[in-house]
């Protein structure tokens, strides 16, 4: 039986049960037979996990843009089609630096500014003063703040800046910002402002006992971060909408295009734990065969990720760059090997071009 | 602050940055003075770092705002770089084998510093040449195969192809006609 027919290994356990049992066991899916998965934290020690951003090897062109970015503090806004790594540039560079866990936030049609920068709990804060328990502690705007507010992403960073955090160590932060372009017109610049005064304001402490909040001190609502440690900001976009001139100009651009033969070579070299010894031979006939079939592809074009994923499956199932341009109809795994295709031919009209293609042995 | 800048580069390299910025801005790049600043900037400190051949790696994030502006920074840069910089090499070539500075060659060119530097910088310019040609796929070829062949001779279709601006979205090469007017 083939080892990655999950489908068809069920069929045959379930063949083998008897009716008069209780039910079968659940189904059990091996790591080792899955593309590795992401690891979710720093602690999360599971097998055959990868850290997000772990072997990624940008081009020397976006380490230009990544110390231009740096140099000139500015956020660095990263455009390209999905799948070329835009997002885990931000989790490479955090790794690579040693900037700790990324701040991600990912921007929806109906983000605001304070969304980037603190969650408040209203409804938890209404019940609180409403349902008075007999006995329950006055809030106060340290209370409040303790119990109703959650800062997150670039709040979280710029508090983490002047060490706000429960360590109470300053620490630089990267806060990637995803997908921007979907944000309401306002945002963009919203978010610029903040990065550039390094502080913010949240309104909900700011009743009479946080404005008479110690004289000397600065008030409890006002929340500033230390420019030294200024958080390193990515923004992605898939460019679907038009971003405001006046917010590129206060950004650095770069535009992640798809890798030629050379870099992908570099790119599947470095992913050693995902690809193991892979030869720069093997890699090469199947970066050659990938941009065959990607010629082919009319719609969405495989990018990186795509590239690596068939790779990983090809590779898995022993296939090789020959199988697919001697194509054999007639052998028991011809299915199988097509429906591999499925990671690059994403339309049902690219997928029908590029396998028959591979039917009629004409692929080049 | 921008004068310091421009003697700073000047002094040490001659490179048609104002040209370039000029060029750019007839293809629609849109850059104020505080771009503009901070493009001398970026020069300055790529100069510092002692990587010329990465200059346009280093400025184009600043001043490219689109994919397609990202594109065309490039190859614009490769268009005005390449012919200037061989350009200059060739004249230091020249200088070098005329019979008047032969005669001065032999007892200077070890001990006088000014030839040395010029020596030096044909050879840095040399350097940043080989990487932009080795960086450049089709793009340079492009302005090879205009060299090499009639197309020279009709300015209107010279105009059109030194407009094509290649749109990965599309992969097709477009070119603006009322620019070609």
């Amino acid at each position: 039986m083939e080892k990655y027919n999950f489908y068809k290994k069920r069929a045959e356990e379930n063949k083998s049960f008897k009716l008069n049992e209780k039910s079968p066991l659940p189904f059990e899916l091996s790591r080792d037979d899955q593309f590795p998965m992401l690891k979710r934290d720093e602690d999360h020690q599971s097998k055959g996990t990868i850290k997000r951003g772990e072997e990624y090897k940008p081009s020397e062109a976006l380490i230009h843009a990544v110390n231009v970015a740096l140099m000139l503090h500015k956020p660095l806004l990263l455009t390209g089609a999905p799948g070329t790594g835009k997002s885990d540039l931000a989790w490479h560079l955090a790794d690579h630096f040693g900037w700790g866990k990324v701040e991600h936030f990912a921007t929806r049609t109906d983000s605001v500014a304070t969304d980037l920068l603190y969650r408040y709990d209203s409804l938890a804060h209404f019940q609180k003063v409403n349902i008075k328990i007999k006995g329950s502690v006055e809030l106060t705007v340290a209370k409040i703040e303790e119990m109703f507010i959650t800062y997150v992403a670039l709040g979280r960073a710029i508090r983490d800046s002047s060490g706000q955090n429960d360590e109470g160590v300053p620490r630089r932060r990267v806060v990637l910002i995803d997908e921007i372009d979907k944000a309401p017109r306002d945002l963009p610049n919203d978010i610029l402002t903040i990065i550039e005064e390094m502080s913010f304001e949240v309104p909900q402490l700011k009743t009479a006992d946080g404005i008479q909040f110690p004289s000397k001190e600065k008030p409890i609502y006002k929340k500033t971060g230390n420019d030294e440690l200024k958080p390193v900001v990515i923004l992605t976009s898939n460019s679907e909408k038009t971003l405001p001139e006046a917010f590129l100009r206060r950004c650095v651009f770069f535009h992640i295009q798809m890798p030629g033969t050379i870099e992908l070579m570099k790119i599947l070299l470095a992913k050693k734990s995902i690809l193991p010894d892979i030869s720069k031979q093997e890699g090469g006939e199947l970066i050659k065969l990938f941009f065959s079939i990607s010629d082919l592809v009319k719609g969405k074009k495989p990018a990186t990720h795509e590239l690596i994923l068939w790779i990983w499956w090809m590779r898995r199932h022993k296939f090789t760059p020959h199988d697919l341009y001697q194509f054999d109809k007639t052998s028991e795994h011809a299915e199988t090997l097509l429906s591999g295709i499925s990671v690059l031919a994403k339309e049902a009209d690219d997928w029908k071009r590029v396998t028959e293609a591979i039917t009629s042995n004409t692929l080049k | 602050m921008m004068d310091t800048l421009a003697n700073y580069i000047s002094a040490n390299r001659h490179y048609p940055f104002d040209e370039f910025f000029e060029i750019l801005r007839e293809q629609g790049f849109s850059f104020g003075v505080d771009t503009l600043e901070t493009a001398h900037y970026v020069i300055i400190k790529a100069i510092a770092s002692g990587n010329l051949e990465g200059i346009d790696l280093w400025l184009c994030p600043v001043l490219a705002h689109s994919a397609e502006q990202q594109a065309t920074f490039f190859e614009l840069y490769k268009r005005l770089f390449i012919p200037f910089l061989e350009e200059q090499s060739e004249a230091v070539d020249k200088e070098e084998k005329s019979p008047i500075s032969e005669v001065q060659s032999d007892a200077a060119t070890t001990a006088d510093p000014a030839r040395q530097r010029e020596k030096e910088a044909e050879e840095e310019n040399e350097k940043i040449v080989a990487s932009l040609k080795a960086r450049s796929s089709g793009s340079y070829m492009l302005e090879r195969f205009v060299q090499s062949t009639e197309i020279e001779s009709d300015p209107v279709l010279l105009k059109v192809v030194r407009q094509l601006r290649y749109t990965e979205q599309s992969g097709r090469y477009s070119f603006d006609i009322l620019k070609v007017g």
